[in-house]
């Protein structure tokens, strides 16, 4: 039974913010306006609905943007033990940037980063 | 910080680094506009020299990528497996000339794209780590899914790589699930230590592990009951790439499924082979059986490549040296006929004509001799009919399923067989014997000299090897040597 205690804390956690939760919706004061109710939009006045058409080029976009991010991510670990890594290590992430130069290149030629 | 790093042997992946090479290669002079016509023969004469760098290793010890953990090795089933894929991607190139050139798809990426999927084919077959297997199975799946889709403005192009997409993310999750599951049995994904972890006998946890691998596996390799994608996706994905699909890929899964239940868990075999022979009937059954009402070309040939799928899981329960040995054959003898059948649809719809339907081919003999001479040709090796190659290679699985004592499972496989007769000779008998019906009958179209070429080249492959196969089949078994 090691496990009783995270149990109890599973219940006691869950029975709580219940009660929390249907306190305020009771007791708690409600003034609606329409700015409250407003879906959020980086604060700025909202323009539209977010249920409409928009062009598919951002999709592009975005995909081509999180390839390019995550791949970053991999040169963080990377360059923190960089000095203790040597040729061995310059040399393997030399081959991993040549394949995204790669990619970038393919991008580019192909008109992906052109808008229109 | 102390950091420890592995003694790395490049040369062990060579063929694979040779392949990615060619790939990024093809897929950066493909993007210029000059180079449209002459993109495709320099992806086969690519593919040629991998092949050269790939056969140079051939007949030397197994050497390990890394001494940290294998990865990968190169040794002979690593060739060998290399070979069919690079036969089977050559012959997909040849046969695609003018249908892609007619249906807007003759881009560096179409080719680029099938030097990435052999690379990953190359690497699933080399890999003796479950993560490096994972890697190259994304790497040839993904591939796979853009090239399905690749005529993006045909919905049915589309609809089929939604439906593989779909199903393949599923098996790629059941894969992943049986690694997480071995791993949690033994502590260990690389294949050597798992084998050792399991040689005292059979453990529940990697016993379930490798059951969510087979499923996974079984997927890729089309085996029943998780078939029910392969019609569908062979008939609305590409000719060509349908003739890729149902041999290279199948060869990948059926490598892997060599090193995985022949070489790393034999000592489990009493858990795995029930499951494996019931399976391996089963997928012959329902292959065989549903095959005998289809009147699609492409349906035909991919209820065709279930029912094969069986025979070969047959060799995986017959084991041991002659059984593995058995498998490398039939897939490359497999390659050459779904080459040879699938290129003779290719070929023939090149135009934007379709050959789908029975009724479309009949009176073939008439109106194009040669394709249909390659087509009964294919049809005869797939049913299994001597002197063609089908015949060799099924007579050897069948010889190996008796040399183990595995009698009633060979002679299940010889009757279904039997049963194949009759769908493949339906389409013999409609090009031969049916006068063409008046509406079919159109002016002979040019057909592409590149696609007529492969379609030949397989089907006199097929011949010869039906005649003189006693050197492949050495080759096959000194290529699993070194896997026991």
């Amino acid at each position: 039974m090691v496990y009783l205690p995270l149990i109890l804390l599973v219940i006691v956690v869950v029975i709580l913010a219940l009660t929390i939760i249907t306190l305020s919706s009771f007791v708690g004061r409600k003034k609606e306006y329409f700015e409250k109710l407003a879906s959020y939009e980086c604060g700025v006045p909202i323009q539209d609905t977010a249920r409409k058409n928009f062009s598919v080029k951002f999709y592009l976009i975005a995909i081509l943007f999180i390839l390019f991010d995550v791949e970053i991510i991999y040169m963080y670990p990377w360059a923190v033990v960089f000095k203790d890594l040597h040729l061995f290590g310059a040399a393997a992430m030399g081959v991993f940037f040549l394949m995204l130069v790669v990619g970038f290149v393919y991008e580019w030629k192909r008109g992906a980063l052109e808008w229109d | 910080m102390e950091i420890i790093f592995p003694v790395v042997d490049i040369s062990a992946v060579s063929p694979q680094i040779a392949l990615v090479t060619s790939a990024i290669l093809v897929l950066v002079l493909g993007l210029f506009d000059g180079m449209r016509r002459v993109i495709l023969y320099i992806a086969v004469g690519l593919l040629a020299i991998c092949g050269i760098v790939a056969t140079s290793a051939w007949g030397g010890e197994a050497r390990a990528f890394s001494d940290l953990s294998a990865m990968a090795v190169l040794d002979d089933f690593t060739i060998f497996s290399t070979l069919i894929f690079i036969a089977g991607g050559i012959l997909t190139i040849l046969i695609s000339v003018s249908y892609a050139e007619h249906r807007r798809i003759d881009r560096g990426e179409y080719y680029a794209l099938i030097l990435f999927a052999i690379s990953g084919m190359s690497l699933m077959a080399a890999s003796v780590n479950l993560f490096t297997f994972f890697l190259s199975l994304e790497v040839l799946s993904i591939s796979l899914y853009v090239l399905i889709g690749i005529e993006y403005q045909k919905s049915e192009s589309n609809e089929s790589a939604l439906k593989y997409f779909l199903l393949g993310a599923f098996a790629s999750g059941f894969i992943l699930y049986g690694i997480a599951l071995i791993y949690g049995g033994t502590g260990s994904t690389d294949f050597a230590a798992i084998s050792d972890q399991t040689s005292g006998g059979s453990n529940l946890l990697v016993l379930a592990g490798l059951g969510l691998l087979l499923v996974g596996i079984g997927f890729k390799i089309s085996m029943a009951p998780f078939h029910s994608w392969t019609p569908d996706v062979y008939q609305g994905a590409p000719t060509p790439i349908s003739a890729f699909m149902s041999t290279g890929s199948k060869a990948a899964g059926f490598a892997v499924l060599v090193r995985v239940f022949v070489s790393v868990f034999p000592q489990m075999r009493p858990d795995w082979v029930p499951l494996l022979s019931g399976l391996a009937v089963l997928t012959i059954a329902v292959g065989n059986l549903v095959a005998l009402v289809q009147t699609d070309l492409k349906r035909l040939l991919a209820y065709s490549s279930i029912a094969h799928a069986g025979y070969m899981l047959l060799a995986i329960v017959a084991g041991g040296p002659e059984g593995s040995a058995s498998i490398l054959f039939y897939l490359l003898i497999y390659t050459l006929m779904n080459m040879a059948a699938f290129g003779v649809i290719a070929v023939l719809s090149a135009k934007g004509d379709t050959c789908h339907g029975l009724t479309d081919i009949a009176g073939l003999a008439k109106r194009h001799p040669i394709p249909a001479m390659v087509m009964a040709v294919a049809m005869f090796s797939l049913a299994g009919i001597p002197p063609t190659a089908g015949f060799v290679a099924k007579f050897y699985i069948f010889t190996a399923l008796i040399q183990t004592d595995h009698i009633t499972l060979a002679i299940i496989g010889v009757l279904f067989s039997g049963v194949s007769l009759f769908y493949y000779l339906r389409v013999i008998v409609w090009m031969y014997m049916k006068d063409a019906p008046i509406s079919v009958v159109t002016p002979s179209v040019r057909l592409s000299i590149g696609g007529v070429a492969a379609i030949c080249v397989s089907a006199l492959a097929i011949i010869q090897l039906g005649i003189a196969p006693s050197y492949l089949i050495e080759m096959a078994q000194q290529a699993v040597s070194l896997l026991q």
